[in-house]
């Protein structure tokens, strides 16, 4: 027999996670659950039980939402109020937090949008929470040593076919169909803003794809939008691929490309903290 | 199961801030002029950035407290053993001045409220939550502190105050008690508790922190949403603790519209003034 603590505990907690709020819960439960609520929980004429329980509920729901608006504010911004809350109420409820750092809340995120029906109205939206939530492990994602130019001074050229540069654990590269850096500019001035102008300009034909290179130097977090040979080269690099592959991805991107520009995006990435470390080809 | 570490008495550390995101970029380029600060633990749970950089650079100049709001002690499962090794592994890194959590719950088939969830006082909850502090403090090989939280609802099978509760808590597992003079004053509105009779109750030797804070007066309740300056029903509780149970670290807590540093800094301040006003300036140096 469940011992009576555990057994009020899950009347609380299906009474303040109920999607649409504890008095809906008491008007949709059986009599014998209505009956064990009265008997359980404390109130007065002043201020009744349910609506102190309700107190419980609010804050489950919002500080939820609340920390789910602020790691998606695109995602939020397109969405829209209205529509957004439907989300995070549906989120919510298929998808209860598990992690004890309320920060990780959005760690399923992209991927439920991706089977919501949301999806019909803002095509790929998933995309951008990947990108949003991306930024979000970014943030503490583990140091490494800074990786300095140095390192390669005097390295002679035969060596540098097998070279191997090792990404730095706070870069990720995203791809969306949407402009996600023109989307995060709008957002920022969303009062200026009308969404449904930006949505149109935005958002690309099916068949576009955009690439998004997003990153941690020090405390704080860049992205920018890479071409194709750009993002064959660092598709390669974070697949553990030699200085020589890297090349030859760019180039299939780009048959044009001159030589120097991988050893230039070299020098950006090693800037940039996105290099953190390197190792030869074993022979 | 006796764990007490340092039998000679509770440790002062003078009194602090609780320390957050808005304040993050001051603690990293200059010392912090407090005597302490807290940190909300499961933030620091990431492997790097800016929170560990914060906390490391923190832990240079002063003591750190680390304050769990995910432990849910009473809670139906037991702590997670993933849960306890992270915080076990914080604990080493930073080496804190002590470590808390609260006396709630807050996890349910495996999901976080993420929220303090408030237990009925019950030998049957009293004996969960023995059991639960005994196994932590021996993951962890310290004591931790336990804090009373702000309540909206109690229930009707509550057998025993809380004041006796926690402090029969405290005695049955040789924790020790952070307490929050403002949820004394939200519950006396809340389920007509008496703040006095509570402070008269809690063995004194065992409460090693004090917190203050500000909640919202909502007219049928009050909210503990640590909003705005300490209120000065929370100040004269806080003299009337000190009278009482001796010096104890005090931390001023502020967790919405979080003000400048400044403002913060006076809040502490404050706290310092009223502690020497009331115990002499021969108190425990900070």
């Amino acid at each position: 027999m469940t011992e009576s603590l555990t057994r009020i505990q899950a009347l609380f907690w299906r009474a303040i996670t109920w999607p649409t709020g504890v008095s809906h819960f008491l008007e949709q439960t059986d009599p014998a659950t209505r009956c064990e609520f009265e008997a359980t929980f404390l109130g007065d004429a002043d201020w009744p039980a349910l609506e102190r329980l309700s107190v419980y509920a609010e804050v489950y729901f919002w500080r939820l939402h609340d920390a789910l608006k602020e790691q998606f504010p695109v995602v939020h911004f397109l969405a829209t109020k209205l529509p957004f809350r439907n989300l995070i109420t549906d989120y919510v409820l298929e998808k209860p937090p598990k992690e004890p750092d309320l920060r990780r809340i959005g760690s399923g995120f992209s991927d439920y949008l991706s089977h919501h029906s949301i999806i019909l109205l803002l095509p790929h939206l998933e995309e951008l929470a990947k990108i949003e939530w991306a930024i979000c492990e970014l943030l503490d994602a583990p140091d490494v040593p800074v990786f300095k130019r140095e390192a390669l001074e005097g390295r002679p050229p035969t060596e540098w076919p097998d070279l191997v540069f090792v990404p730095a654990p706070a870069m990720r590269l995203c791809s969306s169909h949407w402009d996600y850096a023109a989307l995060k500019r709008a957002q920022e001035r969303a009062a200026e803003c009308d969404t449904s102008t930006v949505e149109s300009g935005v958002r690309l034909d099916d068949s576009k794809l955009l690439y998004f290179l997003i990153w941690r130097r020090e405390y704080q977090i860049f992205h920018r939008r890479v071409k194709p040979p750009e993002r064959r080269a660092l598709q390669a690099m974070m697949a553990g691929a030699s200085f020589a592959s890297l090349c030859a991805e760019a180039h299939k991107a780009d048959p044009t490309l001159r030589p120097e520009s991988v050893a230039d995006w070299l020098e950006e990435w090693i800037h940039s903290g996105l290099i953190g470390g390197m190792k030869t080809l074993p022979l | 199961m006796p764990f007490l570490k340092d039998r000679s008495g509770r440790r002062f550390i003078g009194h602090g801030v609780g320390l957050r995101v808005p304040h993050f970029a001051r603690a990293l380029s200059h010392s912090l002029d407090v005597d302490w600060v807290e940190v909300v633990t499961e933030n620091f749970f990431g492997a790097g950035g800016r929170p560990i950089a914060v906390l490391d650079r923190v832990r240079r100049d002063l003591p750190v407290v680390l304050h769990g709001v995910s432990m849910g002690i009473g809670s139906p499962e037991p702590p997670p053993d993933e849960y306890l090794g992270k915080l076990r592994r914080l604990m080493e890194r930073v080496q804190p001045a002590w470590i808390s959590d609260h006396l709630c719950w807050n996890r349910q088939g495996g999901h976080y409220a993420h929220d303090l969830l408030p237990l009925p006082y019950t030998e049957e909850a009293l004996e969960r939550v023995v059991k639960r502090i005994e196994r932590v403090q021996y993951a962890l090989g310290t004591q931790i502190l336990l804090e009373n939280i702000s309540s909206y609802v109690g229930y009707r099978m509550s057998q025993i105050p809380e004041a006796e509760f926690l402090a029969e808590i405290a005695r049955r597992s040789d924790c020790l008690i952070l307490l929050d003079l403002n949820n004394l004053i939200v519950n006396q509105k809340n389920l007509g508790s008496c703040p006095a009779e509570y402070l008269a109750k809690l063995p004194a030797e065992r409460v090693w922190q004090l917190h203050l804070a500000n909640h919202s007066d909502r007219g049928a309740h009050k909210l503990d949403d640590h909003r705005g300056p300490v209120p000065g029903e929370v100040w004269l509780l806080y003299e009337e603790a000190l009278r009482r149970l001796g010096p104890v670290s005090t931390l001023i807590e502020w967790d919405e519209d979080i003000p400048e540093w400044e403002v913060l800094r006076a809040e502490q301040r404050q706290a310092a003034r009223r502690a020497s006003a009331i115990l002499g300036d021969g108190g425990p140096a900070g």
